[in-house]
């Protein structure tokens, strides 16, 4: 179904913008189709509303954010596998869906993003008239 | 002709690539029910959350991602020198609500079920003084070292 493909962007192919070019990780993702919306869940944990970036332009809605690190000056590491820094994903949305009623929440370290579809597209049930 | 940067975790991202069109092997069998992957259990079972840990000469600091996990279906253990991590993701109520019927997920990454961790620490602990909190999704636990352990400085005296 293409109504949600995400737009795999390889980071080789943009143009490095800095020497440091950023990383960004994928936070895991689940997508599903409701009656009459999309629904994403994204894992999300740690990262606070204001280190959260969502929007969307020509199609695409880009979730594109940071979290914090930890403080390498006080101490030291002993394992380490969270991801530390930026995390990004692009999806596509196509005309199907109704970009201008995007709604999303973050709870419990889940975002959970909800995209309506547009309405003259949703079947509709036809009364039948008695005379 | 452009240089491109080599960067050597492209690798993670083709991988995941990878990953995701094999799952769209599933397409190719339009049964609801039937899922390629799941024939391999990749999507079921246990799961272990990423875990963090740090030190400094007082204390152990260990950060957990538990997202999704309620507070109350996580269970922590610390001995002198293991920590357990035990728990459950459910599946969010009213996740699945309204998902309309026999479509499969677009996309399906999030794992769900029991999960499981056993940490073992380099330096004896205070078992009766270990600290947890939740924020996020984040589960943070303060483990404090053991007293004679802690590094001690001495200072030296001019005779």
């Amino acid at each position: 179904m293409a109504e949600n493909k995400e737009i795999a962007k390889r980071t080789a192919t943009e143009p490095a913008k800095t020497e440091e070019r950023e990383r960004f990780i994928r936070p895991r993702t689940t997508v599903f189709e409701l009656d009459n919306a999309v629904k994403i869940l994204m894992d999300l944990p740690g990262v606070s509303k204001d280190n959260l970036d969502i929007s969307y332009n020509r199609g695409e809605l880009t979730i594109i954010g940071r979290r914090e690190k930890w403080d390498r000056e006080k101490m030291r590491p002993v394992y380490i596998e969270r991801f530390d820094g930026g995390f990004k994903r692009v999806f596509a949305i196509d005309d199907t869906l109704d970009a201008q009623k995007i709604e999303a929440k973050l709870n419990n370290g889940v975002l959970e993003i909800v995209i309506p579809k547009v309405e003259a597209r949703q079947p509709k049930k036809i009364e039948i008239k008695t005379a | 002709m452009d240089l491109v940067r080599y960067d050597p975790f492209e690798i993670m991202d083709r991988i995941a690539d990878t990953f995701d069109s094999l799952r769209d092997i599933d397409r190719w069998f339009d049964f609801p029910e039937f899922r390629f992957l799941d024939t391999f259990g990749l999507y079921e079972g246990e799961w272990s959350p990423a875990l963090d840990m740090y030190e400094d000469d007082d204390a152990y600091f260990v950060k957990v991602d538990v997202p999704g996990v309620d507070p109350k279906d996580i269970e922590i253990s610390a001995t002198s020198d293991v920590l357990t991590i035990k728990g459950v993701r459910r599946i969010e109520e009213g996740k699945d609500k309204g998902k309309k019927k026999g479509k499969k997920y677009e996309r399906e990454e999030i794992f769900y079920g029991e999960f499981h961790r056993t940490v073992p620490l380099p330096v004896p602990i205070d078992p009766d003084h270990v600290d947890a909190k939740i924020k996020d999704g984040v589960l943070y636990i303060t483990l404090p070292k053991k007293e004679e352990l802690k590094p001690k400085k001495i200072n030296v005296k001019v005779s």
